[in-house]
């Protein structure tokens, strides 16, 4: 755990302002069923309402780390040196996102120097779950509602004025000591109300999955290489209309496609998001596809973050976000898929 | 910082016709890209698009990459119409090749199908340049008639090379052909070769890795010690856009060389 600290409120808004005049800062903005970032003014610091964004944004913290379209073939001068950011209101099931997006991107055989860029250059701030949505299941798939990794900053809201903050990551603890005035050593009666909040919100999100056993989960390597038949995946399938929807929308999907184009005489590729969802993502040239049909593409979905994923990376490539499940235009809802797949013969 | 993405310039040399379908492009790369045999490239037609490709070439020469392309698709039909002293960009190499010292002192079995023969023929001259250090390497290749087979002037010199032995067969023989007749496997029951001490090098279309492995693994062949060159849509090259995503592995980092051991519970392993 790191360094606990507690701040109120108006000096909590001194730090941002600081922290502004050298960096874009984005904050949640609410929209129709949720909310989204939005790059803040200066101004509007004192007016982020952290109690309103009680659960994970609509848009996978992907979108800042993964631009939809970007062109990697220009120098790294012109391509990179983009302003530093801080990102404000993540919840800890994007925050787990970037552990295997940072497998994907920053292994060591071959790095993306523009994931890395963008890494590097922003500050990310957390915020303990304040409720959960039908659709969150981040306890069933190892996680809580509350940040424990790969933040620079996590808040918990207390009761009236006072944030309790902890520092994740040495980049935080150097912004804290450059601005130690703000910061005071956190008192122990906080630590005990987090805890307590805490515990409270994580039943709850328990409580939203009875059905949905953990047990399941836990065996989802061996589960589904023994489930490889292909009646039971094309009737899991049934519903999905291939929209790609859950692909674009999860935190932890990372393929993309190059595209070659040319502007006169100028020549360039551009990376952007695809989904292994679509008829013709494996197909080779001369037309052999290894994934002609749609069941073996809805399969490889499952396959990619329940088994290949944990194999390659010690990771489950699910967070419990929800998002696919808000998302599908199928009204597929994957914990159902999952089960499922662990009561067939 | 190194940006993987970025492609180094290579002017076509040469253009040789193998069959009507495949051509072999003799590339010099402006800065010189080494690689393993078995290992890849990308090559992209500016502002068309990229394609991945195995040199055909020898890795012990250094200043050229051949490479034997068949067309098959939008990007193949593109270089097909390209001409001498264009230019295409090229980035790699990528993946992992052959593991030829695991190979020494062994029968090294190659078997090989159609515009399959191009990554074989890189593995073949890399054999024989230190080709003592084999107990024997046999080369059987399959094409569909006289008229596909690739690398037709390369047959007469290889097969008067001791150390090296070559069988061919065609489906559809004509009245000049005096080799096999009939598909490439057939090859494998006129080869006596002592299984405990070989290793078996596969590539070529989909069907016939199938067939080929099914046949190997029949005679003998241990799983561990068969080699398939496999493809898939490798893209990006490495390890990140996921579309040539077999089992949990990705092709283009974790292959394109793979043992049969390593692959075979893949369900999506035969296209």
């Amino acid at each position: 755990m790191g360094t606990l600290y507690s701040i109120n409120k108006t000096n909590w808004d001194s730090f941002l302002s600081r922290l502004s005049l050298e960096c874009d800062l984005y904050a949640p903005k609410e929209i129709e069923d949720g909310w989204t970032y939005q790059l803040l003014t200066k101004d509007n610091i004192p007016q982020i309402r952290y109690e309103d964004y009680k659960y994970c944004s609509i848009d996978p913290i992907k979108i800042f780390f993964l631009p939809i379209k970007e062109t990697v073939t220009e120098s790294k001068e012109e391509a990179l040196g983009s302003k530093k950011r801080v990102i404000i209101g993540l919840k800890s099931c994007d925050l787990a996102a970037l552990s295997i997006l940072d497998k994907v991107f920053l292994s060591e055989d071959f790095v993306d120097p523009f994931y890395q860029e963008k890494r590097e250059n922003t500050i990310l701030i957390s915020s303990d779950c304040l409720d959960a949505k039908e659709s969150c299941f981040c306890t069933e798939v190892g996680g809580n509602p509350f940040p424990e990794q790969n933040f620079d900053f996590n808040l918990t809201l207390l009761d009236g004025d006072e944030f309790l903050v902890e520092v994740g990551s040495e980049k935080g603890e150097r912004l804290v000591e450059e601005n130690k005035t703000l910061f005071s050593k956190a008192k122990e009666e906080m630590v005990q109300k987090r805890q307590q909040k805490r515990r409270e919100m994580k039943a709850k999100v328990k409580g939203k999955n009875k059905v949905f056993s953990s047990k399941v989960v836990k065996s989802f390597q061996d589960m589904l290489k023994a489930k490889d038949d292909s009646a039971l995946w094309k009737e899991l399938s049934e519903d999905c209309v291939e929209c790609g929807a859950c692909t674009n929308i999860c935190p932890t999907c990372h393929c993309f496609l190059l595209i070659d184009l040319a502007q006169k005489e100028k020549f360039f590729k551009d990376k952007t998001w695809d989904s292994c969802q679509f008829n013709g993502f494996s197909q080779m040239a001369g037309g052999a596809d290894p994934r002609d049909e749609l069941w073996k593409r809805f399969r490889n979905r499952y396959l990619c973050k329940y088994s290949y994923k944990p194999e390659n990376f010690g990771l489950l490539a699910c967070t419990g976000c929800g998002r696919c499940i808000d998302a599908c235009q199928g009204k597929i809802d994957k914990r159902e898929v999952l089960n499922k797949i662990a009561v067939s013969p | 910082m190194k940006n993987p993405y970025l492609l180094t310039q290579a002017k076509i040399e040469k253009i040789i016709s193998e069959t009507s379908e495949i051509k072999t492009f003799v590339l010099k790369p402006k800065e010189s890209l080494l690689f393993a045999t078995g290992q890849f490239i990308e090559l992209t037609v500016p502002g068309v698009g990229e394609a991945p490709f195995t040199p055909s070439s020898s890795p012990y020469e250094v200043n050229k990459i051949e490479v034997t392309i068949m067309r098959a698709g939008f990007v193949t039909e593109k270089l097909h119409q390209m001409k001498e002293d264009e230019v295409v960009g090229i980035r790699g190499p990528y993946g992992k090749g052959y593991p030829i010292d695991k190979f020494y002192n062994k029968e090294v079995l190659i078997l090989g199908g159609g515009v399959g023969l191009a990554p074989l023929r890189s593995f073949l001259l890399t054999l024989l340049h230190e080709v003592d250090k084999f107990k024997r390497i046999i080369l059987c290749y399959g094409a569909k008639t006289p008229q596909d087979i690739v690398y037709k002037e390369f047959f007469p010199e290889w097969k008067k090379l001791s150390g090296l032995e070559i069988l061919r067969s065609v489906d559809k023989a004509n009245k000049n052909w005096k080799e096999y007749e009939g598909v490439v496997t057939i090859l494998l029951d006129e080869v006596k070769v002592n299984t405990k001490e070989s290793v078996a090098v596969v590539c070529g279309p989909p069907i016939m890795m199938k067939f080929g492995t099914k046949k190997l693994l029949e005679l003998g062949h241990q799983p561990k010690n068969i080699y398939l060159s496999m493809e898939r849509n490798m893209s990006c090259g490495i390890g990140k856009c996921g579309h040539c995503a077999l089992g949990k592995y990705y092709v283009c980092k974790d292959g394109p060389v793979f043992t049969y051991d390593q692959i075979k519970d893949v369900s999506e392993i035969w296209v």
